[in-house]
């Protein structure tokens, strides 16, 4: 047959493509598994070493203290109107676990993240995704309590606030370390402080905050001074949270390139591990229990975060029990969290955080259009928010009267939202000077009254509010162009004030901090008061709150300031979303706080552990 | 024939040097600001401050300012790039130093990864999903095309081209929508999975299971890229066995009595693959195209995925290095089919 | 266009040698025409095309929110109003002129077919009145954008039914779907995602438009896309591949790179950047694919090209000394036409398909503009419950037109040359 190719040839050519095909993945997926083997073997080896070196293993609460005489947490004023608060115990949950009868410690806890992060090295993380990796691995000075909201010390033993002399005092505990058993030291602290300060660390927003910090220093190797340039409501916040406390033995660079340049250096004093090499690219992340954790001892062997960003699988992975909690899409959460069998074997949480961030109209207010604050009330009362929430947001969203969340000491509670009242508006609009002209359009001093509205591309979600609003405009004679843009372009065109108005979400905080947005200051340059809101009366307010220290006195001042961007109504307050999250029903004590679920508290008992 | 070949050679570099080029005249003059999804997440933003120092620092990244932030010249732009993305290196080969070129495809701005990191991830998903379809759509489109060009004419004839054009004609988001609408949803058949390339725990898996695995979560997915494939080759499969049958070899084979099955297993066949050399290079565009709506809906991490992710992100490092690295492949695959085809085929003159 | 001109290629293919040019009546494309309208579903695939155009011009009085008439009683006695031709846009109306434009054209052809004897005369006159319809068409439309401005309509069908219910008007005629395109159930009723119903046949999307309007609105998106991406995709590629072809050796090679360019680049991909960094409104998205799709034409044109111009009459018609545009488009372009026309009406299938792939992805054209792919993404998107009914329609509208072209352009191909055998 010398060389003729003919169809059996062919065939038998599919046959050894294929046969060389399976042959090829098969020896990959052998390696795979000879791979897995020996993470495996070295894992075992590890702990042997472990063993023989006789690392204690501690039973329940490592921080059992003296027996009997149970130390005193303390709070009180000071001389100078601040605040000494002493927590002499190593701290733990609120709704501490270990009590319960059913309180057994082991199982894993599998979560998912909607994407792989890029960066989990300290203050180079740059989403979200980074920023949970990174909670169980780093602490920080102080914590919010989730129950309470107030500031409890954390990694220190007190805190100590001085508001005259703008400075803040931290003492840190005596018996705390870092995962390796180094002792945690103010270097340590100043450290943490100085890498992020560094200029070329790609921490901008958080440099953006600690830029208020004038110094920290140390005064002995358990106290730090950290002095603010000027008065600021959130000082203690920004001292004490904002920086995680990394090891400076570990993490001292000469480059900035070279702390840059790692994406998975991530070593703290947390109750967690993180180790590169289990991090499988694409896979999941898993973090191991830190068993010289100086803490609490935590309930769960191992942590570990997967990645699936498509919904629908995640949630099909969660109804295997392949992953234990995910956050639903809101019709996800509708479906399921009225069907009797899911609920049977799964949780189902509906919760408002404090700091769920709110969506917004924005009218840029240098437009003629958009001058007046009867047009804008009139606006405001032409789109029906109530409707908007419930059949667009599926109710999974809740009524907002101005930037401050409605459960936060912020918001007024006394503001009554506008009411949705189209025949007012109309009313509103004529009293504005709007005339309807013979093209049915609203008309005021030769003007038309046409803009477009700025949306991001790429959300349905706002597709269909952008909608809603041009089609309501529409009947009263304003016309709307819906303008999807890609984020970036949004951005430059927020930036260069190119826009008339511009529908967007802004993140939140527990108390928010509306000088960025809403002081005539951040209406120049390239601020982020992109409508160009200047109210002399709402300047002084905020500059006046930010430096009021008194809780209360500033809370009078945040109401004001709430009524009169209720009385202007540069935004159309939208809404702030709804937490929502499913969780397996084998996880025990697992109820939401108001600021979220805290996987803290959570256990599972010993028969329903799945994982070893 | 070496020339033939070092010529084809020879002339791939200006249109590789035609494809940076426009790689990055389009991106560059794109409005907006350059910068990745950082700056993003959902519609949230960040403070002002810390997002326009990002920018900078994006812009910085990419060349465009310089470290003061003045503009640089866009021709000097894209000297800086070429030259970064191709730089002579040194290899040693057992001790000896030899010179050669590195391709560094930079950084991507959202995985803060390496780029050909990314890509080395993402491209074997990719192609192994394309050869699985290629495979399949040769398996059943060439005997389809024989069997037309035998019955020339007959029902089988134009009720396979009327199958195979609709097929052609059905729209993959339409298909992709509907298997997953029916056959990975709960509400009606939960065959298949919805997305992914596997279960999240493999862990545990023999290599069976894990093959079995692979394929249950590959089968909607290659449905959907093999089902269009058949009209182009099958059509191209007819036409070039009718041409041979035409052929005096043909016309004498018959003269001998055989049988047309034999003749056109035996004989004919083999001139009639040579078409479809050629082709084997031109359907990799489209499926490496294709690849981004499948991969999308699907929730696939390959190429298609990465590419489609870069463009919302305007992550313009990967944009540009996906870009430049399926018009690669394209321009190797063409490549070596002509080669293969110049060998194959004697007739072929290397003018 | 170039009806015309066509004598010379009965002489010049060398695919068709049995055509006798002198014969009266049997022209090349009369004898194609007929073997083209041969096949029933040439027929069936052309007459889905006519329908959609159709229904692209007038979508407005068959599915709209105003009626088309309307009686309000008022002082002096009832007033007819006809609100649905009061509010016709810009655009509808310049789509209405354009296809008046074509019917007059028709016309005017077929008298001429039998008015006129002389061939050449009857092309010339053709030619002539193509010209003039044209002009008047381009004028008119521009007029029409220029001074009808852009009112608008702020009734819909509910407030109309709520006029007629409270007396305020009655003896209301509506069109058949008494919905426009965006116009929106109440949204506090929540009557999103609905199952088809009397009230929406189709049932209803997202935020409680008519699915059926949405549908068809969308054609004007299919037909503007295919028409205009594919013009944009002649003129550049015939342009690219006739120069190529003619002048071969370096501006042939040259040219060959330039295509091997934008072929190497794989056309999704490239859409998919542009779209996403040049925007993403209709008219850019037809330019888009228009820029990326011209390679296929460009290639088809050389190859033909390089043909031509080794024939004797090409060699004659240089040396009389005609200007170089026009011995390339009016002497060799219409011989080298056959392959080019069929290229293009799969180049239209396939934009389509792009445009509802992009659409799909939520990188189409910009809502609220209804598109087959966008309503087939709000199908499944939310993906965690599937509205069959909603995915159903505009699927099968896709398939359905660009199956039509396909059949067409296989159509085409098949009486244009019936041995099929061309291999790129």
């Amino acid at each position: 047959m010398n060389n003729r190719f003919t169809f059996k040839d062919a065939v038998f050519a599919f046959i050894l493509i294929l046969v060389l095909g399976a042959v090829i993945w098969a020896s990959a997926q052998f390696s795979r598994q000879e791979h897995r083997l020996n993470d495996v073997r070295t894992e075992l080896s590890k702990l042997n070493v472990l063993l023989a070196s006789g690392v204690r293993t501690y039973s329940t609460t490592q921080a059992e203290g003296v027996q009997g005489v149970k130390p005193v947490n303390i709070r009180r004023k000071n001389e100078q109107g601040g605040e000494y608060v002493f927590y002499p115990e190593a701290p733990t949950t609120p709704r501490e676990p270990h009590g319960f009868p059913d309180y057994a410690s082991g199982d894993w806890i599998v979560q998912n993240l909607g994407s792989e992060p890029a960066v989990v090295t300290p203050y180079i993380d740059k989403d979200a995704y980074g920023n949970e990796v990174q909670r169980p691995v780093l602490e920080t000075l102080i914590t919010r309590n989730p129950e309470t909201l107030l500031y409890e010390p954390y990694l220190a033993e007190s805190y100590e606030t001085f508001p005259k002399e703008l400075r803040y005092r931290f003492v840190l505990r005596k018996n705390i370390w870092f995962s390796d058993r180094t002792p945690i030291t103010a270097d340590d602290v100043v450290f943490s402080f100085t890498t992020v300060m560094t200029p070329g660390i790609e921490a901008d927003s958080l440099q953006s905050y600690l830029k208020k910090i004038e110094y920290v220093k140390k005064i002995d190797d358990r106290t730090i001074d950290i002095k603010l340039h000027e008065p600021y409501f959130q000082g203690l916040e920004v001292t004490g949270q904002f920086f995680e406390i990394i090891p400076q033995h570990l993490y001292a660079f000469k480059d900035v390139k070279e702390y840059n340049a790692r994406t998975d250096h991530l070593i703290g004093s947390g109750p967690y591990l993180f180790d590169p090499k289990k991090w499988e690219k694409g896979q999941q992340i898993t973090l191991v229990r830190n068993e010289n954790y100086w803490g609490t001892r935590p309930s769960f062997d191992r942590i570990v975060y997967r990645f699936i960003s498509n919904s629908q699988a995640a949630l099909q992975a969660f109804q295997n029990e392949e992953i234990d909690g995910v956050t639903p899409q809101p019709d996800q959460f509708i479906k399921f969290s009225s069907d009797p069998e899911f609920l049977k074997k799964f949780k189902v949480f509906k919760y408002q955080r404090p700091n769920a961030g709110y969506r917004y109209i924005g009218w840029n207010l240098r437009k003629p259009i958009f001058k007046d604050k009867i047009t804008r009330q009139a606006l405001t009362m032409l789109i029906d928010r109530r409707a908007i929430i419930h059949t667009i947001e599926k109710d999974l969203s809740s009524e907002i009267t101005g930037p401050f969340s409605p459960i936060v000491p912020q918001n007024d509670k006394s503001i009554q939202p506008w009411p949705y009242d189209p025949e007012g508006a109309r009313k509103k609009l004529t009293d504005a000077g709007w005339k309807l002209n013979s093209n049915d359009v609203l008309e005021r001093d030769g003007v038309e009254f046409r803009f477009s509205l700025m949306i991001p591309a790429q959300s349905s979600n706002y597709e269909q509010i952008a909608s809603y609003v041009k089609e309501q405009f529409k009947k009263v004679g304003i016309d709307v162009r819906i303008l999807p843009t890609e984020f970036s372009v949004l951005v430059d065109k927020l930036n260069n004030r190119d826009f008339d108005a511009s529908m967007l979400r802004w993140t939140g905080s527990i108390e928010g901090d509306p000088y960025q947005i809403w002081h005539s200051n951040s209406a120049k340059d390239k601020g982020s008061n992109a409508i160009g809101f200047a109210n002399a009366e709402a300047d002084k307010l905020i500059e006046d709150a930010r430096k009021e220290l008194d809780e209360e006195k500033r809370m009078v001042l945040w109401h004001k300031f709430h009524q009169i961007l209720n009385e202007e109504q540069p935004y159309v307050f939208l809404h702030t979303s709804l937490s929502t999250s499913f969780l397996n029903g084998r996880i025990k004590n697992a109820e939401p706080y108001l600021v979220g679920v805290n996987r803290d508290d959570w256990y599972v008992p010993s028969l329903q552990q799945k994982y070893r | 024939m070496l020339t033939y070949i070092l010529r084809r050679i020879f002339l791939m570099i200006p249109t590789l040097i035609g494809m940076t080029l426009m790689l990055f005249m389009v991106l560059r003059f794109a409005p907006g600001v350059a910068s990745g999804s950082a700056l993003s997440s959902g519609g949230e933003m960040q403070s002002s401050e810390a997002r326009n120092e990002e920018i900078r620092r994006a812009k910085e990244r990419l060349g465009m300012v310089d470290k003061n932030g003045a503009a640089i010249p866009m021709w000097k732009q894209y000297f800086v790039w070429l030259g970064k993305t191709v730089k002579i290196d040194t290899y040693s080969v057992s001790g000896v130093n030899i010179p050669g070129p590195v391709v560094d495809l930079g950084t991507s701005v959202k995985y803060r990864k390496p780029i050909v990191e990314l890509i080395k991830e993402r491209l074997p998903v990719t192609i192994s999903i394309n050869i699985i379809a290629t495979v399949i759509v040769y398996m059943i489109a060439i005997p389809g095309g024989m069997l037309s060009a035998a019955r020339r004419g007959a029902t089988f004839d134009h009720a396979w081209s009327f199958f195979t054009i609709s097929l052609y004609s059905l729209p993959v988001i339409w298909i992709g929508s509907m298997a997953i609408g029916f056959l990975a949803n709960r509400d009606y058949l939960a065959w298949f999975p919805a997305a992914g390339l596997h279960v999240t725990d493999t862990t545990s898996h023999t290599f069976f299971e894990y093959a079995m695995d692979y394929l249950w979560h590959l089968a909607l997915p290659i449905l959907v890229s093999t089902y269009g494939g058949f009209a182009y080759l099958s059509k191209q499969m007819r036409a070039s066995m009718l041409d041979n049958l035409e052929l005096d070899y043909a016309r004498t084979a018959r003269a001998k009595g055989l049988s047309g099955f034999v003749i056109a297993t035996r004989h004919v066949f083999r001139n009639s693959l040579l078409p479809l050399i050629t082709i084997a290079a031109g359907i990799i565009p489209g499926l490496l195209g294709g690849s981004v709506i499948i991969e999308t809906m699907f929730s696939i991490k390959g190429m298609g995925e990465l590419t489609y992710q870069a463009t919302l992100g305007r992550d313009l490092p990967v944009i540009q290095a996906t870009g430049l690295v399926s018009g690669a492949i394209v321009l190797i695959s063409y490549l070596i089919t002509d080669i293969c085809y110049a060998i194959a085929d004697p007739r072929v003159s290397y003018d | 266009m170039f009806s015309g001109v066509l004598k010379p290629v009965m002489i010049a293919d060398p695919a068709t040698p049995a055509l006798e040019p002198r014969t009266e009546g049997v022209s090349f494309w009369q004898v194609a025409g007929r073997a083209f309208s041969r096949r029933w579903l040439n027929l069936i695939a052309c007459g889905h095309i006519a329908c959609i155009a159709l229904l692209a011009v007038f979508v407005p009085f068959i599915a709209n929110g105003h009626p088309y008439t309307i009686v309000y009683p008022t002082k002096a006695g009832h007033v007819r109003h006809w609100p649905l031709f009061a509010t016709l846009s810009a655009l509808d109306l310049c789509l209405l002129v354009i296809f008046a434009g074509a019917v007059a054209f028709a016309f005017f052809y077929r008298r001429f077919g039998r008015t006129i004897v002389d061939r050449e005369d009857r092309s010339a006159a053709r030619c002539e009145t193509l010209f003039i319809i044209m002009g008047i068409v381009m004028l008119i439309s521009g007029a029409l954008f220029y001074f009808h401005g852009s009112p608008l309509n702020p009734n819909d069908y509910r407030s109309y039914e709520a006029m007629i219910k409270e007396g305020r008007a009655s003896g209301a005629l509506f069109p058949p779907v008494h919905w426009s395109s965006s116009e929106q159930e109440p949204l506090i009723a929540n009557r999103t995602f609905e199952f088809p119903s009397a009230d929406h046949w189709l049932g209803t999307d997202g935020i409680g438009r008519d699915a059926l309007s949405r549908l068809l609105w969308s054609t004007r998106v299919v037909m503007g896309i295919g028409f205009v991406a594919e013009a944009i995709v002649l003129i550049i590629g015939i342009t690219i591949g006739a120069m190529m072809g003619y002048f071969a050796s370096k501006v042939d090679l040259l040219g060959m790179r330039l295509v091997e360019i934008f072929e190497a680049v794989p056309t999704f991909i490239l859409i998919l950047i542009f779209v996403a960094t040049y925007g993403r409104n209709i008219f850019m998205i037809m330019v888009i694919l228009g820029l990326t799709g011209w390679t296929g034409v460009a290639r088809f044109t050389r190859a033909e090209f390089l043909k031509l111009r080794k024939l004797d009459y090409v060699h004659a018609a240089i040396a009389t000394g005609l200007p170089l545009r026009r011995l390339l488009f009016r002497h060799m372009l219409p011989n080298a036409l056959t392959p080019i026309i069929v290229t293009a009406t799969f180049g239209i299938a396939g934009a389509i398909m792009s445009e509802s792939g992009l659409s799909f992805l939520g990188v189409g054209v910009e809502p609220p503009t209804p598109s087959w792919g966008a309503l087939l993404n709000e199908a499944g998107n939310p993906a965690e419950t599937f509205r069959w009914w909603l995915a159903i329609a505009p699927g099968f509208m896709i398939f359905l037109t660009v199956f039509s072209y396909n059949i067409i352009g296989e159509g085409l191909r098949d009486a244009i040359d019936p041995r099929t055998n061309r291999v790129r």
